[in-house]
């Protein structure tokens, strides 16, 4: 890699988005993101394959409401921090909420408030468990 | 308006040195690195445009360029990446 003394310098000086990684192994290092590539298959969870079907809803070509460009877009204007600690399908869905808000499906007050209501019902599901 | 073919097959060519912060699909490793045309993909529809939900009949014109690795990060002669470029980011080797 005889391009990782140009990388450093660009590390943040703001042309350099962090999704705009390839070739440049010392900004992983950097931020402590393992650059190990595995080769393990991994199961996929219930969520992200709800994640998966939901992008597939929204990008239906009739309704029209997402397009790939645009989820990238959404992606690539978190805060490098945000980009980079998120995982693959996390990134997908603060990406989706972020495009739906945008063109007006619901609301950021709607979006809070309906996070607030599932992270209290969790609570409340995790009190009954405990008594 | 779609672009018109501005390369041919063969022809050198370098990525544009621009880097906005705008959605665009172009990597940071190939911006002003020197490639070769290896075939004309045909019009595309423009990213740039459909990332903001802008609606447009502009299209891209998208060529897939051939650049070594020796000149993109100093390793051997032999070995190529292709990328599928939009005509509007490349210009002569020399601009």
């Amino acid at each position: 890699m005889t391009d990782d003394k140009q990388a450093k310098s660009h590390t943040h000086d703001g042309t350099r988005g962090a999704h705009d990684l390839g070739g440049f192994l010392n900004h992983l290092l950097a931020h402590d993101i393992d650059a190990r590539i595995s080769r393990e298959e991994m199961p996929k969870t219930p969520y992200e394959e709800r994640a998966d079907a939901m992008l597939l809803l929204l990008s239906n070509a009739g309704k029209g409401l997402l397009n790939i460009h645009a989820m990238r877009r959404a992606s690539e204007q978190f805060t490098h921090e945000d980009y980079l600690k998120l995982s693959y399908y996390d990134r997908w869905l603060k990406a989706m909420a972020a495009l739906c808000i945008e063109t007006g499906v619901f609301s950021d007050q709607e979006w809070q408030a309906k996070q607030q209501q599932v992270l209290s019902q969790n609570k409340a599901g995790q009190q009954r468990k405990s008594d | 308006m779609a672009e018109t073919q501005e390369f041919s097959i063969g022809q050198m060519v370098r990525v544009k040195r621009l880097w906005p912060t705008d959605h665009h699909r172009v990597p940071f490793y190939l911006k002003g690195k020197i490639g070769q045309v290896a075939t004309c993909l045909g019009p595309v529809e423009n990213p740039e445009l459909t990332a903001y939900f802008k609606k447009s009949s502009d299209q891209h014109i998208l060529y897939r360029v051939r650049f070594t690795h020796a000149h993109l990060w100093g390793g051997s002669q032999t070995d190529e990446i292709y990328a599928d470029l939009a005509g509007k980011w490349l210009c002569e080797p020399e601009g």
